[in-house]
């Protein structure tokens, strides 16, 4: 047993020390001197009142006594994992010395123990720092319904899809949702066990959005970010001979905002030119869109060459070959064609009979016979298979024709100067890496708040760049003057939202590899003493001293 | 007298008097600071009175105050002798007595009321002043909104009377209602409610009463969802405020009090220097239609047919009814007569609410009415139409027509003549059996042989022989043969003197046939028998000089030479025909075949037949396939356009060069609009921008949303309650996250961000990428 040393320099010290003393001996002489009563009780009363004397000296010492460590592992149960687990993992780890982390918390001094083995992930910082010296092993603890990892775009375009994926503990089959408000954007039936998920839509809104994740009925958490405008496109219709077709998509390209060119080629030295939106018309075109015919236009060559995209459409029965339009543009297509048929149908729409069949290139947008392909350049060029559009317009379905388009148009915009990519969700004091892709013009820094991050060149991409910085603030931080992030809390807040337990758990893990990297464990090997400190907890002495002083008082009234 | 035992008691009850009077000033005092923290009345009160019982205890109202009154009387009246507490003593001894005596004896000195019951009262008023006091201007300062407190210096003249400045305060909102008054036709009650959610019908009057805590420089605006304000009226007591007007559209409003500070001035309209000290939140004006009478005609015929035996009435019911009443309703019924061109036509109205009309119509009801057609003069070839009208209460009546139901009386004399025409064309069809069947009954015939007398299978073999004859007859009118004796070289007209049976029968072993003498063709015959002619009459010309055929026939057979010079050749069959060559042949050979089967048959003998019968079939077959023909449509088939040539390559003449259009749509599409405000909703506080931008999408959704019904109107009420800087709660987040997300750009496939490489790197790698 030991007693920790006393701050003799400290008058109250010596004060309470005179206390203490008078009050042991005040009360046996009190006891002694009084006549009249039996020696039993004479001695009854002196052990009480020594024994609460005795007590108050506790209080006041604090002493400690060491307890032989039997076990060579210490194993760290966070408060969240079930006694169960924490008994079958001790069994595992033979005669390993179970702990919860408020007892380890109430430990004056780390427990020098071989190693140290974390169960569950939810422990404070302070404890981690605890076991700098130790050998360090970890059995994560998968609580059912617990979201274990999650990622998303913490920057995103409008029109561009946002993907949520991630892994979550299932015990029975449910249905993992993604819901705007009450409009559920995606979902997916996850069975029993630790699922893997991914779910998908494209962004439709401006600036800071927040998404609701919901396991069956139960909101899991609110995973935010943030969308950029785009801008409106430069489009430009190479075409001979005007049709409705390309009138119909140009005017309603216009609708939209877009900046449109259509030139129509009416004889030989007559054009019509119609232009719609002139804002940014001097630029060159993002967007050209021309017909099978057109495709050794200059300008094609030229659009391909600068990175810009190319869009097919119109297409007549010989130019189902592919082979025209695959020279020209520098790309190949794999198509089969349907035998027996002159059409196809697609939905209310009509294709030429042939399909796109999937190569590593072409990407095919599901439910139009539409494929998209990059090219040589950095451009892209797609091509449409259906025959006419326009019916869908003048039918008055401007939504189904709006859905087409913009399917149509997200594919083939081209790749946006700055890029700024994040992914979330981002925590608290957490390195976050930035990533800048075709800066225009180069930036250096990058402003986070109230800091400053640099921006460092990517070894192999020249047009990439990085900055890695670590948010100090919870909540929606500015980033440069128009986007944000928003950081999230990874501290132990009741009830742990699943950001916050992933939080947690990515801490504890990057802590765990930092220390395999490092193995610390031989530190811990040289100290010779297995023991632990104990002690009673101040409680515990208070609640002596209670009982001692209700027998005290009791006793007298007693005979 | 006035005894000093009276005066006791009436000291007393003075100083209880006193004790009271100092709890309820420390109550008093306790309830004003209670009030002042912002305690709940009952609290107040609650508080107050246990303070107020709790001074009365502490300065002594409970307890006997015998003891202080004999004191107080014993200080101030010297007449009292101190030996008041005798009254109230017991077992008096004899000085004590004769004291008393004297005391009786002797009148008290009287002391003024006032000076017991207001003693030392002066601490306990000074207490309540002050916590009234603190009090009074704890509510002026917590009442004053924020940034709205003007202390202002008093105008000239009032400056004159007092330096001191004086609080101004803007009115403040207490209540308001609205009162429908439905159009006097719909005879629904008034009625006025604090709920400011109004659905009334079009044409009710509506009054808005709004209270306000001071009507001085206060002007109450009601406003709708585009911002456009309308005045309300000053009501009669101060504060009140009031606005009516008509209901015609559904639409959202807000109420809204201006007021004006002082210093500025005060004018009906609102402007900039104008204070909005209070903003209700937005509320629905629904305008529900009054909708036109319904009409359900009983009959479901549109269309009936009068006959002369049926009853000259016609009873027609139907059930009418409108939401409020109807006011008229007619059966309206015209006559057509004559046909053609002189077609006249006479409408009669019947009134059916004659009596119904005074008491102001009825909500629904099942008219019934008999139409008496004698009295129209209906007569046969006549046409009645009548239909059902009703006309509700309406001040700007709605008038309802059902359908128009016909009745015609039947003309059967034109009738008859019209059956008599059509019995010319009503041909019935030939019988004839086909050549299968045929083939069926000699399979039968034969099978049935053993069974049946002789007699009896000759004459149905014959029967079938007949069957087959008329067949080939049939047949043979395809090819051009007209006549029976056409056919087999049987030709009685020719031949009237010659056997019969010759035609028919084979004479194989005939010795004309083993002499040589074959049997003749029918054509062989005819040339006969016109040789025979010619050679009765040598010197006739033949008439006919017109050419038939090769006049070098001659040269090629003598008998075809023969045939040129004397037959008339239009009705021979072998030239006139439908077929061509193969298929007539093999009809021919058919035909031939039929001939023999039913020369066997007449025999009696069908299983020779049976052979010959089943060839014709086969070859009615072979020409029956043979006969299809594909027939290639015929038109005019342009020569092919070459337009890589022609495209291009008209006359220009005058044409300009370069037509040019430049259009700019201002309108920015709703998506965008949604887009940017679903942005907004997470933002802590909007700015004016972002408010316009909110004020916008709301102004381009209202025109879409406000037809489609209540549930939607959600939507609107938050946008206005965003642009109105108010704050909306989670739910309402939600909701207008949900609505708005309906309206936001439908893509079906969204783009993934594609990171911008090294151009040439690349480039190289998609040109290398092999699948």
């Amino acid at each position: 047993m030991s007693i920790p040393p006393l701050n003799l320099n400290w008058p109250g010290t010596w004060l309470v020390a005179a206390l203490l003393l008078a009050l042991l001996l005040v009360p046996l002489w009190l006891i002694l001197r009084r006549r009249g009563q039996g020696r039993g009780r004479q001695t009854v009363r002196l052990v009480l009142h020594g024994l609460l004397w005795l007590a108050l000296v506790g209080l006041w010492l604090q002493p400690r006594w060491q307890q032989p460590l039997p076990a060579k592992t210490l194993l760290l149960v966070a408060d969240n994992v079930p006694g169960a687990l924490a008994r079958q993992v001790a069994t595992r780890h033979k005669k390993a010395f179970r702990l919860s982390v408020a007892a380890f918390q109430r430990l004056k001094i780390t427990p020098p123990v071989d190693s140290v083995w974390l169960v569950g992930q939810s422990f404070p910082p302070n404890v981690l720092a605890r076991l700098s010296g130790q050998s360090v092993g970890w059995e994560p603890y998968d609580a059912h319904g617990e979201v274990q990892q999650i990622r998303w775009e913490g920057v995103v375009r409008q029109g561009d899809n946002q993907v949520v994926q991630g892994q979550i503990g299932l015990e029975t089959p449910q249905w993992l949702r993604l819901r705007f408000g009450q409009k559920t954007l995606d979902s997916t039936r996850l069975a029993p066990g630790n699922q893997p998920f991914r779910l998908i839509y494209p962004v439709f809104s401006r600036g800071r959005t927040a998404l609701t994740l919901w396991l069956d009925q139960t909101l899991l958490d609110t995973l935010r970010f943030v969308a950029r405008p785009i801008p409106p496109l430069r489009v430009r219709f190479v075409v001979d001979a005007p049709d409705f077709e390309t009138q119909t998509l140009a005017r309603w390209l216009g609708q939209q905002g877009h900046a449109v060119t259509l030139l129509n080629r009416l004889s030989t030295g007559i054009s019509s030119e119609q232009v719609l939106n002139p804002g940014t018309l001097a630029a060159p075109p993002d967007l050209v869109i021309t017909d099978a015919a057109n495709l050794n236009n200059k300008l094609i060559g030229k659009m391909l060459a600068d990175g810009k995209s190319v869009f097919v459409l119109n297409l007549t029965p010989p130019d189902l070959t592919f082979q025209a339009i695959g020279r020209a543009t520098n790309t190949q297509w794999a198509v089969r064609r349907v035998p027996g048929k002159d059409t196809l149908r697609v939905g209310e729409l009509a294709a030429w009979p042939v399909q796109f069949l999937p190569t590593i290139r072409a990407f095919l947008l599901p439910n139009y016979p539409v494929a998209v392909q990059p090219a040589p350049g950095g451009g892209r060029v797609g091509v449409s298979l259906l025959t006419e559009t326009y019916p869908l317009r003048l039918r008055g379905d401007s939504v189904a024709y709006a859905r087409l388009w913009l399917s149509v148009l997200a594919q083939l915009r081209p790749s946006a100067p700055n890029n700024l990519l994040v992914d979330a969700p981002i925590f608290r004091a957490e390195p976050t890496r930035f990533r800048l892709n075709n800066a225009r013009p180069p930036v250096a820094r990058l402003l986070v708040g109230a800091d400053t991050a640099t921006f460092s060149f990517d070894p192999i991409n020249p047009r990439a760049h990085h900055a890695i910085t670590r948010p100090t603030t919870i909540g929606w931080t500015p980033v440069q003057d128009s986007l944000a992030i928003y950081v999230s809390n990874n501290q132990a807040t009741k009830p742990l939202g699943a950001l916050a337990a992933v939080g947690q758990r990515r801490q504890t893990a990057a802590w765990v590899r930092l220390h395999r990297q490092y193995d610390t464990g031989q530190i811990g090997a040289t100290v010779t003493p297995k023991t632990l400190d104990k002690s009673l907890p101040d409680w515990g002495w208070l609640l002596l001293v209670g009982l001692l002083l209700t027998a005290v008082w009791v006793e007298p009234k007693l005979g | 007298m006035y005894t000093h035992q009276q005066q006791v008691r009436a000291v007393t009850r003075q100083l209880r008097a006193n004790a009271a009077f100092r709890s309820v000033l420390v109550g008093l005092s306790v309830a004003a600071l209670l009030w002042l923290i912002g305690m709940p009345m009952g609290g107040v009160a609650g508080l107050g009175t246990l303070s107020a019982l709790a001074a009365f205890w502490q300065v002594g109202g409970f307890d006997n105050q015998n003891l202080v009154a004999i004191t107080l009387l014993h200080r101030n009246s010297p007449s009292a002798e101190h030996s008041l507490p005798l009254f109230f003593r017991q077992n008096l001894n004899l000085a004590e007595q004769l004291q008393l005596e004297r005391l009786t004896q002797q009148a008290a000195t009287p002391i003024p009321f006032w000076k017991v019951v207001f003693a030392d009262l002066r601490p306990y008023v000074l207490l309540w002043l002050l916590a009234t006091g603190g009090a009074g201007l704890g509510y002026f300062w917590s009442n004053k909104p924020v940034g709205q407190e003007v202390v202002v210096e008093k105008s000239m003249r009032s400056a004159v009377n007092s330096s001191r400045p004086v609080l101004v305060l803007p009115p403040r909102f207490r209540s308001a209602s609205v009162g429908v008054m439905p159009p006097p036709y719909t005879r629904l009650p008034a009625r006025t409610s604090p709920d400011l959610n109004v659905s009334a019908y079009v044409g009710s009057v509506i009054t808005w009463q709004v209270r306000l805590s001071q009507s001085a420089r206060a002007r109450v605006r009601l406003v709708n969802d585009r911002g456009t304000e309308l005045a309300f009226a000053s009501g009669q007591n101060e504060g009140d405020f009031r606005y009516q007007d008509r209901l015609l559209n559904s639409g959202l409003y807000a109420l809204r009090v201006y007021w004006t500070p002082p210093g500025k001035r005060s004018g009906r309209s609102t402007t900039p220097a104008d204070s909005l000290v209070y903003q209700s939140d937005f509320y629905r004006l629904e305008a529900r239609p009054d909708l036109p009478p319904a009409i359900r005609p009983t009959a479901k015929n549109l269309y009936t047919t009068y006959r002369n035996t049926a009853p000259a009435t016609l009873p027609v019911t139907a059930t009418l009814s409108d939401d409020f009443g109807i006011q008229q309703a007619y059966l309206v019924a015209t006559l057509a007569r004559g046909s053609g061109e002189n077609v006249k036509f006479r409408e009669s109205r019947f009134p059916l609410l004659s009596g119904t009309a005074q008491k102001g119509g009825f909500r629904s009801a099942l008219v019934a009415h008999t139409l008496n057609l004698t009295q129209f003069g209906f007569a046969p070839g006549d046409e009645l139409y009548y239909y059902w009208l009703a006309i509700d209460n309406r001040p700007d009546p709605q008038i309802t027509k059902s359908d128009t139901y016909f009745v015609v009386f039947k003309d059967t004399a034109r009738t008859a003549e019209a059956e008599l025409a059509t019995m010319a064309v009503n041909i019935m069809p030939e019988y004839f059996r086909s050549q299968r069947q045929i083939i069926i009954d000699t399979d039968k015939l034969i099978a049935r042989r053993k069974k049946i007398s002789i007699n009896a299978f000759n004459s149905e073999s014959n029967e079938i022989g007949f069957d087959q004859k008329v067949l080939r007859l049939r047949y043979g009118q395809y090819m051009g043969e007209e006549f029976e004796n056409q056919i087999g070289g049987h030709s009685p007209l020719a031949d009237n003197d010659a056997h019969l049976l010759d035609g028919y029968a084979h004479k194989h072993d005939t010795e004309t046939e083993k002499g040589g003498d074959v049997v003749k063709p029918f054509a062989f015959k005819m040339a006969e028998a016109a040789e025979k002619k010619g050679a009765d009459l040598p010197g006739a010309a033949h008439a006919d000089d017109h050419d038939h055929g090769p006049k070098t026939g001659q040269e090629q057979d003598p008998l075809a030479a023969l045939m040129e010079q004397y037959v008339h050749n239009h009705d021979n069959g072998e030239v006139n025909t439908f077929y061509e060559q193969s298929t007539r042949s093999l009809l021919k050979m058919a035909l031939e075949q039929m001939w023999q089967s039913e020369l066997h048959l007449r025999l009696y003998e069908p299983e020779k037949a049976r052979p010959f019968e089943l060839k014709a079939l086969e070859y009615l077959k072979t020409a029956q396939q043979k006969a299809r023909a594909y027939a290639k449509k015929s038109g005019y088939d342009p020569p092919p356009l070459r337009e890589k040539e022609t495209r291009l390559t008209g006359e220009l003449g005058d044409a300009p060069e370069q037509h040019r259009q430049v259009r700019t749509y201002a309108n920015v599409p709703v998506a965008t609009l949604v887009a940017q405000v679903l942005g907004l909703l997470e933002l802590p506080t909007l700015t004016a921008a972002h408010r316009q931008q909110i004020r916008q999408l709301s102004l381009a959704l209202s025109g879409p949303l406000l037809p489609s019904g209540l549930p939607n109107w959600a939507v609107l009420t938050g946008l206005q309650k965003l642009a109105n800087g108010q704050r909306l709660t989670g739910r309402e987040v939600g909701q207008l996250q949900t609505k708005l997300a309906a309206f936001a750009e439908a893509t079906g496939v969204g783009n993934s961000p594609a990171q911008v490489a090294q151009k040439r790197l690349e480039t190289a790698f998609w040109r290398n990428l092999r699948p």
